[in-house]
Formats: C-alpha cells, sequence, structure tokens
C-alpha cells in the first residue's frame, strides 16, 4: 500500500464462499446469463459493502444484497438468455417477481418468511407465486425440452 | 388451518432446504401428508423440487470471479444521498440520540431559565392549597391591603407585604401557619379564589432581583412570585401562565 492510501484492500463482504455461491446462483436465476449474473453480483456486493456492517444479523445482511441483487438484475439486459445453462434459463424467463420467488427459493438464501419480507409480499402471496411460476415452468420446460423442468404437477 | 390455506402455504415448502421452513409451512405440510388430494400434490411438488435444486446445485460460482471481489472496492467512498443516507441504522441510531440530548438539554435550559433560589420551597407552599379543606382559616372580609395590623396583632407578623396593586382584593379568609418553621402569612380572596402568600425571602433561600415576578405552574396551579427588599409576596390561582401574565399587567413589578 502506498503511503497515504488508506482504501480498503478488497470489498471486505461478511458472507462465506458458500453464501457467495447462493449469490451467484441467485443471480444467475434472474438473469439467466453468466456473465450477467457475475456483473450485477459485483456490483451488488460493491455498492452494499460498506452498508451490510450496519446490520445486527446474517438474515438483515442478506436481504439488503438480496434486494439490491434483484433490483440490478432487472435494470440488467441479458446478453444473450439463450445461451445460459436449462434451469437459469427456464427460471430467467418467468414473470419478474416469480422469478426473484423461485430464485430464492432454490437458493436458499433465506428461510421462507424473509423472503417474502425480501420480496415485499406476505408469505401468502409468495406460496400462490411459486404455485404460478412451478406451474409455468413445468409447462414450459416442456417446449424447452429441459429434463429437470418435465410436468410435476 | 383450512386446505386452501394448506395448499397455498405448501408452495413455499422446499424440501432439501434446510432453515427454510416457516412453522405455518411446517403445519400445512403435516396437513398435506394426511390429506390424499394434498398428498399426490406435495409428493409432485417434492419431485418436481428435487429435479430442479440438484440443476441449480450444479451452478458453481467461477473462481475468477472470487479473485475479482477480492480485488474490488467498495463504493464506501460515495456518500449515500438522501433517504438512503437517512435510513442507516448508524444515522438514525445517531439521530435519535441527538433528538435526545437536544431534548434533554433544552428542558434543563428551560428549567434553569424559570427556576429561582427558594423556588422548592414556593411550590411547596402553593401545594399547601391542595391539602386545604378552607376550615383552617379565619373567615376575615377586608381588603386585602387592610390585613396589617391584623397579623401583628394576632401573631406578632410583622412582614405582611403586598405589592401595589394588590391591596383592593377582597379578602375572605386568613391565617398563618408555619412551613419548616418559618412563618408565612396566607390569604384567601374572593376574586378568582386567588391566594396570596407573604413570608421573609431568607426564611425559605428565596434570593431575587428587587420588584421583579417570577412565574411558575405546578398542577393545575400557576403562581407568581415576587421579592422586595426582605419580603416576599406569592399570588397563586387555578389557570395558566397567560391567565397569571395578563393579571400582573398593571400591578407593580417587572414582567
Amino acid at each position: 500500500m502506498a503511503p497515504g492510501d488508506f482504501r480498503l484492500r478488497g470489498l471486505d463482504l461478511p458472507f462465506s464462499t458458500e453464501d457467495l455461491t447462493r449469490l451467484f446462483r441467485f443471480a444467475l436465476l434472474l438473469t439467466g446469463d453468466e456473465g450477467v449474473a457475475q456483473q450485477v453480483l459485483y456490483d451488488a456486493c460493491a455498492e452494499c459493502a460498506a452498508r451490510l456492517g450496519g446490520y445486527r444479523n446474517e438474515q438483515s445482511r442478506m436481504a439488503c444484497i438480496l434486494g439490491t441483487l434483484r433490483q440490478k438484475a432487472k435494470a440488467a439486459v441479458p446478453s444473450a438468455p439463450a445461451e445460459g445453462r436449462g434451469i437459469a434459463r427456464a427460471i430467467a424467463v418467468l414473470p419478474e417477481e416469480e422469478r426473484a420467488a423461485m430464485a430464492g427459493l432454490y437458493t436458499g438464501l433465506l428461510p421462507a418468511r424473509e423472503l417474502a419480507e425480501a420480496l415485499k409480499i406476505s408469505l401468502e402471496d409468495l406460496g400462490r407465486t411459486l404455485k404460478s411460476a412451478r406451474e409455468r415452468l413445468s409447462r414450459d420446460g416442456l417446449e424447452l425440452g429441459e429434463a429437470t423442468l418435465e410436468p410435476a404437477l | 388451518m383450512k386446505n386452501a390455506e394448506a395448499e397455498t402455504l405448501l408452495a413455499c415448502h422446499c424440501a432439501g432446504l434446510p432453515g427454510t421452513e416457516d412453522p405455518r409451512i411446517t403445519k400445512a405440510v403435516r396437513l398435506a401428508e394426511k390429506d390424499p388430494a394434498l398428498q399426490q400434490r406435495l409428493a409432485r411438488q417434492r419431485a418436481f423440487d428435487h429435479r430442479n435444486l440438484a440443476a441449480v446445485e450444479q451452478l458453481v460460482l467461477p473462481q475468477a470471479f472470487l479473485a475479482r471481489l477480492d480485488a474490488g472496492q467498495p463504493e464506501s467512498a460515495r456518500p449515500l444521498s438522501g433517504k438512503a443516507a437517512l435510513t442507516q441504522p448508524v444515522l438514525l441510531a445517531c439521530g435519535i440520540a441527538a433528538l435526545t440530548l437536544l431534548g434533554w438539554g433544552g428542558l434543563t435550559l428551560w428549567n434553569r431559565a424559570h427556576s429561582f433560589p427558594g423556588k422548592d420551597s414556593m411550590v411547596r407552599m402553593v401545594e399547601v392549597n391542595d391539602e386545604m379543606t378552607g376550615m383552617e382559616m379565619e373567615p376575615k372580609k377586608d381588603p386585602s391591603g387592610a390585613l396589617n395590623d391584623w397579623f401583628f396583632d394576632k401573631y406578632g407578623f410583622e412582614d405582611y407585604f403586598l405589592p401595589a396593586g394588590f391591596e383592593n382584593y377582597q379578602t375572605i379568609g386568613a391565617r398563618l401557619f408555619k412551613q419548616d418553621g418559618e412563618p408565612v402569612a396566607q390569604v384567601a380572596v374572593e376574586e378568582n379564589n386567588m391566594i396570596f402568600f407573604s413570608f421573609k425571602a431568607e426564611d425559605f433561600g428565596v434570593a431575587l432581583p428587587n420588584d421583579e415576578w417570577h412565574i411558575f405552574t405546578d398542577a393545575q396551579w400557576v403562581a407568581a412570585v415576587q421579592q422586595h427588599d426582605e419580603e416576599c409576596f406569592m399570588v397563586c390561582f387555578r389557570g395558566s401562565r397567560g391567565d397569571m401574565e395578563a393579571l400582573l399587567k398593571g400591578k407593580a413589578g417587572k414582567l
């Protein structure tokens, strides 16, 4: 470090590699594109890094970054969703609310109630959104020919 | 829990993700496990989620990305703007603390500005009114300014004092009582149910600039004290500070 350079080295995030992996999966399921997912996750981490220390518990920190990620993913234009991996591509074409709910559930970032709060909906609405998302995935999975999305409901 | 509610909450259930359950969801799952229709639905959902979770777990965080995060710079140098800055927990806590300190400081300053030596004794004197039944006083129907001799003849009290403007109120009763062993003349006046007190300033530690009114309130009472040389006069009645200021206008003494 050069004299007088007191900037923090690295983002110094309070997340384990496993948390970061889940966050990356969340971003990927939202955007459907690995490159875009990396960019939105990086931007969200850079934006939240300074704020995260102010939260009292891990769930609040996770809710903060999850909300920021969702906003950034909404603003990001996927470069080529069709090139994404099967599950990511299928979820990424869902309506935004269903996409966020499904991505939140499958990545296990937050317990269901906290996930509903982070998505600013009730637990019942989260249930309705997830039900609708599963039905849509089930239908569209058949059309996409995805083995993991065969009709189950 | 009804089946419709259970069906809705069942959708929030995702087997294989520990720590994601809520008590209501757990209850819905238990209910579904016993209900034939929901049982089937739950089984299909579990199978569907199981396959998709397996696919999600194949999504791996690129190591290069971890290195990029490690080398990154937080945007902490960028100041938060407006609402975002105000909603930071640390700033909120500091704001509440600052407001509390300001409030406490303001109250202390206000109390200091409205306090004076001997005020506690004056407050206790005013509170005597609430403990009285009316029988303690001797009926006395005279102009308030004419009680000097009565107090001296009856009690040997020489310090009865009224500021100019208070001599002509019609009294209904008077007495001399002792507070902390020191004599206090108390006069009840017909108009506005006012009570006058007269006493020696040094007996109660009162030290005020001459002929200056000091107003204070105590519960429903408002009182005004004035010192003139060694003597003190206090008038009180049930009312507000504004009522007292209106009364003192035109009377001797600086407001």
